[in-house]
């Protein structure tokens, strides 16, 4: 019955079921990644992945750790890891020296994130990370997002679906963000409460399968405000370091201290006594446990991995999501893993493309780089520096922490493909092969490159460096007028000319085919 | 040639619903939602500038829920009205009327409604605090020349208290259509598949969404559309376009491998460029001053840059006209809190909003007159997904409302503009969601424009545009070609 809805079967061989978990997991397989894809075992993988305190990731640890964090008026950003009062210290010092406190802080969030995207054994972890930073989308307006990546998603990221929104739910980023911080028990800020129920939990119509589906209202506009007075006094105001705290008192924002009930779908009213902190709780514990939520959460795990189009593609994968969520009482592993293990993955070569960051990513990583571009320093003299880089991210519109819709950026591909796409993956492609290759100048058009020359394996045949990065970007086979046009060009005309770092038309090449269609699918 | 994408045949192999849950929220793509601050087709003199039988048509969608009672003050649209407004429901949120004693205060437009004086600025008799060389007048001189109409309490029947759901159903036309209804008018319209629709932004809004092979083109900005630029940005290599010019030989026959998504974009990505790039790459001169200080407006300058895109475009004499533009507005629209009202020196949130589009939408309008060619042959409509609700909240902000204002900007009488149009419900009674009932569907003034301005005819829109409207006729704005 779904067949006819597979958007198309790219052009090319399909890749093997290893390359296609490494895409989707991940960010891409990296040179030393390939030789083990030979024997590939999707469950072992799946597993491993989702073992991810026993990943050792040390390498990447100390990284993350050696990143110069020195600021453009020379203060130290404080580490990934800090608390409130440290970023506060930060914002303060920023200040006094002229300084942009949460841009420095977005920007070395970047880094720490793309360098775990490039570096990190834990990939699966790190795209669960990206996932649940847009499911539940705030952003550098306001700087304790900072403190929300570390203490929020990455505390929860593989954990429990309730821990997970309970801890948003007092994100001092959230509480900004969607102005839950300014709700007052008389005449409540609807926003976050409507939010929480329409993107972070039950969605706005049942997604329960059978009658109802996607027609019956989860909630009506008066369970929006009800929910909206549940948790008022949910605040940072009168916090000195911004933390969240229940304001029980009558200062404003205060709560709304009256019995209440809601209808959310059901056949009987659902009753909250008289109470206050422990009313909203309450209501969590109610949104966690709903099955429109564990139907949503698993709808959408299904998009990001599976198809763009999950409730007509894999209704299966969703279900048996779905079914894990709610026995497992949103246990994020268990629910992952029955996606990942459902036949319909390994079927879904086709229906998803690569947004710009695991574009980004996924080329470094074709090209073996070790290295993240540092996003912190102010470096606009350099003409390959990070300030480029940051506006090609942004010409390409997934800078990340930064969009400011609550639905977080899109996850299908008719967001992420069009004539500015096309033309911003090519730039970005000679960008990163001239970065990291040595740069193309009027002076040396090709200079020698010892790590040019490795990634090639140099010397080779124009045929073999063709081969071999086709395998390193691909591992697909690729239309054979395509391959003989690329080895055509690169040999300029001798399939076998010897090709070094100092070939003048290896990078372009590269490029060529990072920038190619073929190598748009994840 | 044209080929078949991948999305047309695989939407309509879906419910509805899955392609509505598909693109929900990718028309904001790329927008500043809600935050605060922070071969060559080029033949000059063709004699189908623009297109003999039509406007060009610019939508331009408030993405976020624009306040329009702030906007459009109902001063005195009756007593009781008035109490409710200034009294009740906006206590320290209200624009004053035009006669209070106050510096900054509403502009009256007919006795009944001002405008917000951000929206008059550089008007006669306006104060205009942070002045800047664009004030000249902005919707109000519109108004008063007859180029603007301004309909009054309009919406969506699919209207939910979800930005991203009626967001979508407005750009698809109704929540049932399973593409956009720009697309579906150039369909109706009988444009050729290649017809030129752009949205001058990062990203095609689901409006453009074709279901029948178009392709419309995002173009950032003229420096930014294209693989030149950035050539020169990133290497001094003195052969760059050699190379570029190697790498798209590459990738050409690649992208004709396949007549996809994917594939097909591609290639008319590199169609689109050949033909507009020697418009982008000249340097344009707009005839009047657009607004995109960010001393003045909160979302970069966005609009008023993508407004001159239009422009510049519209005016390059392609023989491949520009059929139709769209932009997406953003910058902070969704004024849950904290939303400002007249303060240039303290909160200037709103303030700012409304001078955004304001003057770009006066500066596009005077640019484009500025060209004899264009004078009379464009139409520029507002609309927004709903209005906000009646009253304020404790946070100083308004939430989530329905009815709202609609703006159609036109050119030398190709409008009856200088009217407020529409049935006012009045302030009285609320609406759903406690914002202004909805007495015009959005729909309706946008198939009066189509009617009269853009060559299509009356069975087009219930059959093909906007199917299950019932039209049958419209509020008079547009005036027959």
């Amino acid at each position: 019955m779904m067949t006819g809805l597979t958007p198309s079967t790219p052009p090319g061989a399909a890749p093997s079921l290893a390359r296609l978990a490494y895409n989707r997991m991940g960010f891409g397989p990296r040179p030393e990644d390939l030789p083990g894809m030979g024997s590939f075992d999707l469950t072992a993988f799946v597993d491993a992945q989702l073992e991810v305190e026993a990943i050792d990731d040390a390498a990447c640890d100390a990284v993350i750790a050696g990143l110069d964090r020195t600021d453009p008026q020379g203060v130290t950003v404080p580490p990934p890891t800090a608390t409130l009062a440290e970023i506060q210290a930060y914002r303060t010092a920023s200040d006094a020296a002229g300084g942009w406190p949460n841009g420095n802080l977005q920007r070395h969030l970047w880094t720490v994130t793309y360098a775990r995207a490039l570096l990190s054994k834990r990939q699966l972890f790190e795209v669960m990370v990206d996932f649940w930073t847009n499911h539940l989308q705030t952003n550098f307006h306001s700087p304790l997002k900072y403190w929300e990546d570390h203490h929020v998603i990455r505390q929860h990221a593989l954990g429990n679906f309730r821990d997970l929104i309970g801890a948003s739910a007092k994100s001092p980023s959230m509480l900004y963000f969607l102005s839950n911080t300014y709700s007052d028990g008389a005449n409540p800020n609807e926003n976050y409460a409507r939010e929480l129920m329409e993107l972070h939990t039950l969605g706005s119509y049942s997604r329960v399968p059978g009658a109802g589906f996607l027609t019956k209202p989860n909630y009506s506009e008066t369970d929006v405000h009800t929910a909206a007075q549940i948790l008022s006094g949910w605040t940072t105001m009168g916090s000195p370091d911004e933390a969240y705290h229940f304001n029980a008192g009558r200062n404003w924002p205060s709560h709304h201290w009256q019995e209440k009930q809601m209808w959310l779908g059901g056949d009987r009213p659902i009753f909250f006594p008289y109470g206050g902190e422990e009313q909203g709780e309450q209501l969590l514990d109610i949104l966690a446990e709903h099955p429109s939520t564990a139907y949503f959460i698993a709808f959408k795990l299904c998009r990001r991995f599976i198809s763009d189009f999950p409730d007509a593609f894999c209704p299966d994968a969703i279900e048996a999501g779905a079914q894990a969520f709610l026995t497992s009482h949103g246990d994020i592993r268990a629910t992952v893993r029955a996606i990942l293990l459902h036949p319909t993955f390994a079927a879904s070569w086709g229906q998803k493309i690569k947004r710009p960051f695991e574009y980004f990513v996924g080329v470094q990583r074709a090209l073996g780089v070790t290295e993240m571009i540092n996003f912190l320093p102010d470096d606009w003299d350099d003409a390959l520096g990070a300030r480029f880089f940051e506006q090609q991210i942004e010409m390409l519109g997934q800078k990340l922490f930064e969009f400011s819709a609550p639905t977080g950026l899109p996850d299908v591909r008719f967001a992420w493909w069009n004539s500015n796409q096309v033309f911003g993956r090519w730039s970005l492609a000679n960008a990163l092969v001239s970065r990291f290759f040595g740069d193309q100048t009027a002076a040396n058009a090709a200079p020698a490159n010892a790590a040019l020359d490795a990634f090639i394996a140099a010397p080779a045949t124009a045929t073999q460096v063709i081969d071999r990065l086709l395998n390193n970007f691909l591992g697909r086979a690729i239309d054979p007028g395509d391959r003989n046009a690329l080895i055509n060009y690169l040999g300029a005309g001798n399939a076998q000319a010897a090709i070094t770092s100092t070939s003048p038309r290896l990078r372009p090449v590269i490029a060529a085919i990072a920038a190619s269609p073929y190598a748009q699918w994840r | 040639m044209q080929p078949q994408f991948s999305r047309r045949t695989f939407l309509q192999g879906c419910t509805g619903f899955a392609a509505a849950a598909a693109l929900r929220g990718f028309g904001i793509t790329h927008l500043r939602f809600d935050a605060d601050r922070h071969p060559s087709r080029a033949a000059p003199n063709s004699p189908e500038q623009p297109p003999t039988n039509r406007d060009l048509l610019v939508l331009v969608f408030v993405r976020g829920g624009l306040d329009g009672l702030n906007l459009v003050v109902p001063f005195n649209t009756s007593s009781a009205d008035r109490q409710r407004y200034y009294s009740t429901l906006r206590p320290t949120l209200s624009v004053p009327a035009p006669n209070a004693n106050a510096t900054r205060k509403a502009v009256d437009l007919d006795g009944r409604f001002g405008l917000h004086p951000d929206a008059a600025r550089g008007a006669g008799g306006v104060a205009t605090p942070n002045g800047h060389a664009s004030d000249s007048g902005g919707l109000y001189a519109l108004f008063e020349r007859g180029d603007l109409a301004i309909v009054e309490a309009c919406g969506s029947p699919d209207i939910t208290g979800s930005h991203f759901d009626t967001e979508l159903y407005v750009d698809l036309g109704g929540k049932q259509n399973q593409g956009g209804w720009l697309a579906r008018y150039l369909d109706a319209a009988g444009e050729p598949h290649d017809a030129l629709a752009v949205a001058p932004q990062w990203g095609v809004p689901p409006s453009l969404l074709s279901q029948t092979g178009r392709s419309a083109v995002a173009v950032p900005d003229p420096e930014h559309f294209g693989p030149q630029w950035r050539t020169r940005e990133w290497t001094a290599h003195e052969d760059a376009s050699a190379l570029i010019a190697a790498q798209r030989a590459l990738l050409e026959p690649m992208f004709q491998r396949g007549g996809d998504f994917i594939e097909a974009v591609g290639q008319s990505a590199l169609q689109n460029y050949d033909m507009l790039r020697h418009v982008l790459e000249t340097t344009y001169t707009p005839a009047a001053v657009y607004l995109t200080d960010e001393s003045h407006v909160a979302d970069y300058g966005d609009f008023g840059h993508s407004l001159q895109t239009v422009a510049q475009i519209a005016k390059s004499s392609l023989s491949n006209p520009l059929r139709v533009a769209t932009i997406d507005v953003g910058g902070g629209y969704d004024t849950h809190d904290n939303q400002g009202l007249l303060d240039w020196n303290g909160n200037s949130r709103y303030p700012r909003l409304v001078a955004n589009l304001a003057n770009n939408i006066k500066a596009f309008c005077d640019d484009m007159n500025a060209d004899p060619v264009w004078r009379g042959r464009f139409v520029v409509v507002v609309l927004s997904e709903f209005g906000r609700v009646l009253y304020q909240n404790d946070s100083g902000g308004t939430d989530h409302g329905a009815g709202n204002v609609m703006l159609v900007a036109g050119s030398h009488g190709n409008i009856r503009g200088g009217h407020i149009y529409g049935e006012w419900p009045g302030l009285t009674n609320f609406g759903f969601n406690d914002g202004l009932h909805i007495t015009t569907d959005y729909r309706r003034v946008l198939a009066d424009i189509l009617t009269a301005r853009m060559g299509i005819a009356s069975p087009q829109i219930n059959d093909t545009i906007f199917p299950g409207l019932n039209y049958a006729s419209g509020l008079g704005i547009g005036v027959a070609r």
